[in-house]
């Protein structure tokens, strides 16, 4: 056995208690969003504006009273100070202010930012917007003429310079690495990653809209362009322009706004490594230590949870991440989608209801904004009556960034 | 030589041995004489204990297929005419882990666990790049 084969310990220790102090203080009370899709006219600034005024509408609260904005940037390295440049454009004279960058799993940390601050007083209203073009990349003239051939190539980019990008390794690749390892260690099936991808699709089939309704087979899955073994072109993210936004403010203050509030009960976080060849593990993910922290703060497990939200960006995580919150046993992920019965509307755990990076809408790193708006919408029950996760009341959702680096997880509900 | 077109590592102040050294064929690794560690990839500071004291030491070049892909949509178009070709994790026999290609084997014969070892591709006079292929006598 190689030595390098020693698990990582876990930092978070469930003997020593999480604060608790602002579980279920805190609420999401508006969202909001831009058009999605192919948006070939708006720069991801105009889009960012677009899913605000949704959001504010949504709660009823006024751009006045939002005193802290969280962004995620935007694709573009040379828009510095991302959050400073939307409230300049919102008109908006934050008091809390920054735009964080884990990839996938920023949305959530910015949630776990803007609980804190409103717990300590540092902000009542916070907004959080998060929106790219890398589909049109409008907006994007000045940095495309400079070096890049496309989003593939941009983001191809993010590895070591020295000692990975020379050998060719593309984003996908990295998920694909993982992909192998659990079908290699567990007999994972590539009709079951398939599965995954039949079944969010099903799902984006009953959003009204959903970038890619058509309902797809596993054959389909299986024989679309194979990109980087074993994920087919179907197993991947999507390529979108749009973006979406969220109003946070205290329990108090949600007490008189329009909609019912959806509180936040418990977050955790767990950052690895940035560059894969140095994640050791990578069918045992930081998942597992951000979800054991947001169990821990919310006093829930497993079974409590109605629907799960988590971030498919290829078509491996929604299986690795069904054994890391525990819905089934470490290994069993792949036997636990087939036939998808189980996760699909419905069944024992719907998972990524509105068809998330697979189908809805992935700008990149902005996607996971999506996957915390439908945990909303489903708690409010403001969904379509096919995909309607019933009597639901506490949803799971979780975010990923970069190379299977940051994990972010997050339990929400209504009471 | 064909003009290599491809990404070309940038030796620097840290990385500039190993690259003198690969065009000698030859895998360097570090080694941090404070906590006893290997390191790949490397920098300044040892990545568990911090100490800049790290020392290279050469691997020898033998270790197993981690995890492995193959690269069917390249990255961008210098790799197109290498389409298509695998991109593995092989754990170094010193307990490090690099990113490579294996090379001299069908992409379809590439497993899991399968013994491998270094060889050197000479993609400019300055610049070898270590690759792995299945191993030859283990």
């Amino acid at each position: 056995m190689n030595p390098r084969a020693v698990r990582e310990k876990p930092i978070f220790d469930t003997g020593k208690q999480m604060s608790k102090s602002w579980s279920g203080q805190i609420a999401i009370v508006g969202i909001g969003e831009s058009d999605i899709g192919t948006v070939p006219d708006k720069t991801p600034m105009e889009l960012h504006a677009d899913a605000t005024k949704a959001a504010l509408e949504d709660c009823g609260l006024e751009k006045a009273d939002v005193d802290g904005v969280l962004t995620a940037g935007i694709t573009n390295p040379l828009e510095i100070m991302h959050s400073v440049l939307l409230s300049e454009y919102l008109g908006i004279q934050p008091r809390f202010t920054t735009s964080m960058q884990i990839g996938g799993a920023t949305q959530i940390q910015m949630i776990i930012s803007a609980a804190n601050a409103i717990h300590c007083g540092m902000a009542d209203v916070v907004l959080i917007a998060a929106a790219d073009s890398i589909r049109s990349f409008v907006g994007y003239e000045g940095l495309m003429s400079m070096f890049v051939e496309g989003v593939t190539d941009l983001l191809s980019r993010i590895g070591h310079a020295q000692f990975e990008v020379p050998y060719g390794p593309t984003l996908i690749s990295a998920y694909a690495l993982a992909a192998t390892r659990h079908m290699d260690e567990y007999g994972t099936t590539k009709e079951q990653l398939a599965q995954v991808a039949v079944s969010l699709r099903k799902h984006a089939s009953m959003h009204p809209t959903a970038q890619k309704r058509k309902p797809r087979t596993i054959d389909q899955v299986l024989s679309s362009k194979m990109i980087s073994s074993p994920l087919t072109k179907d197993m991947c993210s999507i390529i979108s322009d749009g973006g979406g936004a969220l109003v946070l403010t205290s329990l108090e203050r949600a007490k008189d706004l329009k909609k019912e509030p959806v509180f936040v009960l418990g977050a955790g976080a767990r950052t690895l490594r940035e560059h894969v060849s140095l994640v050791d593990d990578l069918v045992r993910t930081g998942s597992i230590d951000a979800g054991r922290q947001a169990y821990e703060m919310s006093g829930l497990g497993p079974k409590d949870i109605d629907f799960a939200q988590f971030y498919d960006c290829f078509s491996i995580t929604p299986i690795l991440f069904l054994e890391d919150f525990g819905f089934c046993e470490k290994g069993e992920g792949g036997r636990f989608v087939e036939g998808g019965e189980r996760i699909e509307i419905g069944g024992e755990i719907p998972i990524v209801t509105h068809g998330g990076c697979h189908a809805h809408c992935h700008p990149g790193t902005p996607s996971g904004i999506f996957h915390i708006i439908e945990a909303v919408k489903q708690l409010r029950g403001e969904v379509e009556a096919g995909r309607r996760v019933e009597d639901a009341r506490v949803g799971l959702i979780n975010g990923l960034g970069g190379h299977f680096s940051s994990h972010t997880a997050l339990i929400v509900g209504t009471d | 030589m064909e003009e290599y077109r491809k990404p070309v590592p940038e030796p620097d102040r840290v990385t500039g041995p190993f690259w003198e050294a690969a065009r000698e064929k030859k895998l360097l690794i570090q080694h941090c004489p404070d906590c006893g560690v290997h390191q790949f990839f490397p920098q300044a500071h040892c990545r568990e204990c911090l100490s800049e004291k790290l020392e290279w030491v050469e691997s020898t070049g033998k270790g197993t297929v981690y995890s492995f892909t193959v690269i069917h949509r390249a990255p961008s178009s210098t790799f197109e005419q290498d389409v298509p070709y695998t991109v593995a994790l092989v754990d170094l026999d010193e307990g490090c882990r690099m990113i490579s290609n294996i090379v001299d084997v069908d992409p379809q014969a590439v497993r899991v666990g399968m013994s491998v070892e270094v060889v050197f591709e000479e993609i400019t006079a300055n610049i070898s790049l270590p690759k792995f292929r299945p191993a030859r006598n283990s």
